[in-house]
């Protein structure tokens, strides 16, 4: 499984390339496809550039990316995402919706724990809702837009935590 | 211009690129692979750099050798005045001017009286030798003639303006006494019945230099010091940092267990721990090389200034690296332990400021302890480290002695790599 928490658990002194080599390592990735992998993933994210920067000079969106692509750097199955968009600019965050969504579409399962009602929306088709603790909806997003009766995500959301719909 | 030794402001790494592609290379064991980033951090890491190869380097001969440089003669030559009232003792006052050409001291000689206290409150001279009238007639009489010392009791350079004079009076007195005696046929023995020698008593027989003395008594000192504080900012940082960077979440999010992960960061710290070891114990041997030839000429009795005995240099070699390897090892899975308390650098750099300054206490006992309190030290942790050392570097013959305080090292060492792991295996992986 691929994991990309909230925070980027990026190591400061490591450069962007480093940080994907330790990780490759440890997930043990044989040299040739690391390399290749490596190189790929940051000319994917437009990152080549920055390669031999340290963690720590990056930007919040370079530095978003590159444990995004940490994330997938041995296409783990599964992947885990903890709101990663937040904080980002606008360019690294459309960037990253972009590659979570081809990701999904290799068939990999796409795990997105998020605030964010329009990444839901852009990028989600099965979702479960938590409120207070309790999970309050868990199926398809078309059948929730059916249940609540709203187009925009936010609205089905507000409606859906505060009650004023019950899940049948 | 400005040089960068680790990376640009741009943050762009330049020297240490090749360390990091060399990743791509290494064998896929945790542990290398913890081990390597770890060091490559160390590297990237003033305060890491600073702490563990260059104060080493720097303050080690300073600490040592600056002392006994203060003190001196040769070093910083005292300034002497020499108050002659009495035109028929020349000679002495001449006798103190030769202090001069072997550098031992700046000398200036005025005739006749007057109060030269200011000269030495305005620190303009160190000492002030003044010869009273009457002191040759004295002298010629058979009776004592009588030469005053003028003084700063707070000032170090008084002390040792004294003792080069007092070395020069005395010979002058002992040339009137030989004469005295001649003149009434008495021998020097008659007037001096009792005579002292001193002679040393060591375990291998031999006498040893001040040299190896110095040695034997700074080396422990220094390495148990070491495995205190050597890699000791990198070891909170490894564990403390980890978890305030919040870069542990990432890390054990992946097939790794903890017991991998702190094998490789002891890796990593037993090497820093041998980097800032070495540069220590060969920085500490230059300042008692300068230490021990600024007393040279200053003491009479000291013999060849050796600070080795070339005989036991392979035990000095084993001793040293293997007391550095362990101590390395035992301080930081200490550090490491008391680290996993807190949860920000700054809070396990409080802990360890505490825990460093109990553990100092045994290191700074061992040169001053009584022989008598020698096995207790091999038995409690760290001054055992130090008594392993120091038996290598004096003794290494006496096998019990040796492998009593190896043996307890390693014990503690076991324990301590046991607690930390204990504590390490507590990280859990929690999402915010």
């Amino acid at each position: 499984m691929g994991v990309l928490p909230e925070e980027t658990g990026l190591y400061p002194r490591l450069t962007a390339e480093e940080n994907l080599i330790y990780f490759g390592k440890l997930r043990g990735m044989e040299d040739w496809r690391l390399r290749k992998r490596v190189a790929e993933l940051l000319e994917l994210l437009n990152l080549t550039d920055k390669k031999y920067v340290i963690a720590g000079k990056l930007s919040r969106g370079q530095r978003q990316k590159v444990a995004f692509a940490r994330a997938i750097l041995d296409e783990p199955p599964v992947l885990l995402l903890d709101e990663p968009t937040l904080g980002v600019d606008v360019m690294s965050a459309r960037e990253i919706r972009k590659m979570i969504e081809e990701y999904a579409t290799t068939g990999k399962t796409v795990v997105l724990s998020t605030h964010n009602m329009w990444d839901v929306e852009r990028l989600c088709d099965y979702i479960g809702i938590i409120s207070e603790g309790k999970l309050r909806y868990l199926g398809k997003k078309e059948d929730l837009e059916k249940l609540v009766g709203e187009k925009e995500f936010e609205d089905v959301f507000v409606r859906l935590v505060k009650g004023d719909v019950v899940e049948s | 211009m400005r040089v960068r030794l680790f990376r640009g402001s741009s943050g762009v790494v330049k020297l240490s690129r090749g360390l990091g592609q060399w990743g791509y290379s290494l064998p896929a064991r945790t542990w290398v692979v913890v081990a390597w980033k770890e060091l490559l951090e160390a590297l990237r890491d003033r305060r890491t750099m600073i702490n563990v190869v260059l104060l080493p380097m720097i303050m080690m001969p300073l600490v040592i050798s600056l002392p006994t440089l203060m003190l001196s003669p040769k070093a910083i030559p005292p300034k002497i005045m020499v108050v002659v009232s009495d035109e028929g003792a020349m000679d002495l006052a001449q006798q103190i001017k030769s202090l001069e050409s072997s550098s031992q001291a700046q000398v200036s000689i005025v005739t006749g009286e007057g109060d030269f206290s200011n000269l030495i409150l305005n620190g303009e001279v160190d000492l002030v030798v003044e010869i009273p009238k009457g002191f040759l007639r004295n002298i010629t009489e058979g009776r004592s003639g009588t030469i005053v010392y003028y003084y700063d009791p707070y000032g170090a350079r008084s002390s040792v303006a004294i003792g080069v004079v007092q070395g020069i009076v005395d010979g002058y007195s002992y040339t009137i006494l030989k004469e005295r005696l001649e003149a009434i046929n008495l021998s020097e023995e008659y007037i001096r019945p009792i005579t002292t020698i001193a002679k040393q008593v060591t375990a291998g027989g031999g006498e040893v230099s001040t040299g190896e003395v110095l040695t034997a008594i700074v080396i422990p000192m220094m390495v148990g010091l070491i495995a205190i504080t050597g890699a000791g900012t990198f070891a909170i940082d490894m564990i403390a940092g980890e978890r305030e960077r919040k870069t542990i979440e990432a890390l054990l999010t992946n097939p790794v267990t903890r017991g991998q992960v702190l094998c490789g960061k002891f890796l990593a710290l037993t090497a820093l721990a041998l980097i800032s070891g070495i540069s220590t114990v060969l920085s500490s041997i230059v300042g008692v090389g300068i230490a021990v030839s600024s007393v040279e000429e200053s003491i009479a009795h000291v013999q060849a200034t050796q600070l080795i005995d070339p005989s036991k240099i392979g035990y000095f070699i084993v001793g040293i690296l293997l007391t550095i390897a362990l101590g390395g090892l035992t301080g930081n899975a200490i550090m490491v332990t008391a680290a996993s308390f807190a949860k920000s650098f700054k809070e396990a750099q409080q802990y360890i400021g505490f825990l460093t300054l109990i553990l100092v206490v045994p290191m700074v006992a061992i040169p001053y302890a009584p022989q008598s309190l020698y096995p207790y030290l091999r038995l409690m942790p760290i001054s055992s480290l130090a008594m392993f050392a120091r038996d290598m570097i004096v003794n290494p013959g006496e096998l019990t002695a040796v492998f009593t305080s190896l043996v307890v090292s390693l014990i503690y060492l076991m324990v301590f790599l046991w607690l930390s792991s204990k504590m390490f295996a507590r990280e859990s992986v929690v999402f915010g």
